[in-house]
């Protein structure tokens, strides 16, 4: 689904990945971890496309995205799903446009997935936060509208960057319970994170596989049942 | 369930911002001036098609003589024009019209009749088959005090300010079109800078480069349409106004739109929209270009 094939990054002189070779199976549940600054960020980006190998390849579904080639990567949107570390709004318009956006961007009529709407804010329990503005929005609910965002147009890939950061355990089980249920309905989940606990928990609930990423190698691979 | 969005929601995907209102005004100012350029710039053509082309086939004679000679060599002068290939027709103005093309500048209580006079001819003729030396040498023979005059000594100058008003009408129209056309430039690249996060979210949810630039060429272009409809509309009002008010004799009436002129001004409002649409498109573009 995702190959790297002795793939290498580097931010100008800096290098931030090295030969990394690892295929990302599809329908499974993967963590990325790391200590901060490992490169697990970059990892993410490069598996949606947003950045080219400086060496090496990286194939996404089969191909490999040309530098600079920013429509391609907008095509890619429609199966990879992305929920960012920082998660961005546009402040000015409410919850729920925010979430139907792909739709807009897509040329989709939301009215014919009216009922998909509906059923995609009750599983996020956003149902009753539809219409206030971003803002309003707690630090969960903020990632829980960021997952509805990323998953509106039913991807086959979702990646998510540091998702339950700054959010207490609670929070971070119940969004951690999101991403476990789709992967139960069959997408591959890539999870960045440097929380371990995290891991374990899932592990406890789900078969994940995880890649430890040290100084920029990867240099743990394993498959925890 | 509340509705995403209406039909016009991508007019909405970015915030409102004071750059869209500014184009408004600029293209507001640009074809309001414009408008007045252009008319003054056609009109200054018509004067100039005019005094190049219908005065031109008319000429004066003047005879000059004593009061008993006047007669014999008035006759003379006209033997002379009727013979001439090119004259078309000859016609003697008589005193009382020749009074009246004098009492603007002399007045009504002056008595015309104690001037000195000259008999007045004039003369319509095709200008392509008419020998000028030669029938000025004819009229010195046989009407010594007959004198051609073809206008060509005040049409001349005329003709060529009407000339040089028109390119420096067309040439500020054009000014006007290179304002409007930076601008718009600077503003929708200042907007793309100002809202980068906005794209940003944008190209998370995967929109191609097609969408963003529609997000703002729909918001520049219909400010422009607003602000050059604005400008149309008060400046053929001017126009209007202009050319109908004036003391009798001397109002712009020769700058008031005729015919096609109405139609060519009224195409500067698609013209504007055009060109904003344009420019805010290959700027963005352009920005965007320079993203990764």
């Amino acid at each position: 689904m995702i190959a790297f094939e002795q793939a290498c990054f580097s931010f100008g002189s800096l290098p931030v990945l090295r030969d990394v070779t690892q295929t990302l199976d599809p329908g499974a549940f993967h963590f990325v971890t790391g200590p901060s600054g490992a490169g697990k960020t970059t990892f993410l980006r490069l598996c949606a496309g947003d950045l080219v190998p400086t060496a090496g390849a990286v194939r996404i579904l089969g191909r490999t995205v040309a530098p600079q080639d920013r429509n391609a990567v907008a095509d890619l949107r429609k199966t990879i799903g992305v929920v960012p570390q920082q998660c961005q709004f546009l402040d000015h318009l409410s919850v729920l446009e925010n979430i139907a956006l792909p739709l807009h961007v897509w040329g989709i009529d939301a009215a014919d997935r009216a009922d998909d709407l509906t059923a995609l804010l009750e599983w996020v329990d956003l149902a009753d936060r539809v219409s206030v503005l971003p803002r309003a929005l707690s630090g969960g609910e903020r990632q829980r509208a960021a997952i509805a965002r990323a998953v509106i147009l039913s991807p086959e890939i979702i990646l998510a960057d540091e998702p339950t950061s700054n959010l207490d355990e609670g929070m971070a089980e119940r969004i951690l319970t999101l991403f476990i249920e789709l992967n139960r309905m069959g997408k591959t989940v890539v999870i960045a994170t440097q929380d371990l606990d995290l891991v374990g928990l899932a592990a406890a609930r789900a078969p994940v596989r995880t890649l430890g990423l040290v100084q920029g190698r990867a240099e743990v691979a394993q498959a925890v049942a | 369930m509340v509705r995403p969005w209406g039909s016009a929601f991508v007019d909405r995907v970015l915030p409102p911002f004071a750059a869209a209102y500014l184009v408004g005004v600029v293209a507001a100012v640009s074809v309001f001036l414009g408008v007045l350029a252009l008319a003054l710039g056609l009109a200054a053509g018509r004067m100039a098609e005019t005094w190049s082309g219908e005065l031109a086939s008319v000429a004066t004679l003047q005879v000059y003589a004593s009061a008993d000679s006047v007669e014999p060599q008035a006759i003379a002068a006209l033997d002379v024009l009727r013979s001439t290939p090119g004259v078309q027709s000859v016609r003697i103005i008589e005193a009382a019209e020749q009074h009246a093309m004098l009492e603007p500048w002399f007045g009504s209580g002056l008595a015309l009749d104690a001037l000195p006079l000259p008999l007045l001819i004039e003369v319509e003729a095709d200008r392509d088959l008419l020998d000028k030396p030669a029938l000025v040498e004819r009229l010195a023979g046989e009407a010594p005090g007959a004198a051609f005059d073809d206008h060509t000594a005040w049409r001349a100058p005329l003709i060529e300010t009407a000339e040089r008003l028109q390119l420096v009408a067309f040439t500020a129209l054009g000014l006007l079109t290179a304002l409007l056309a930076m601008s718009v430039w600077l503003a929708a690249s200042g907007t793309r800078m100002t809202h980068l996060s906005a794209i940003s979210i944008l190209r998370q949810v995967g929109a191609r480069d097609s969408y963003i630039v529609r997000v703002f060429t729909r918001k520049f272009s219909r400010n422009a349409a607003i602000g050059s409809l604005t400008g149309v509309v008060g400046a053929l009002a001017i126009l209007m106004i202009l050319t109908k008010v004036g003391t009798e004799g001397y109002s712009l009436a020769a700058v008031a739109p005729k015919g096609s002129d109405w139609l060519a001004l009224a195409l500067l409002l698609p013209a504007c929209v055009a060109l904003s649409w344009i420019v805010t498109a290959l700027a963005v573009r352009r920005g965007l270009s320079a993203e990764l």
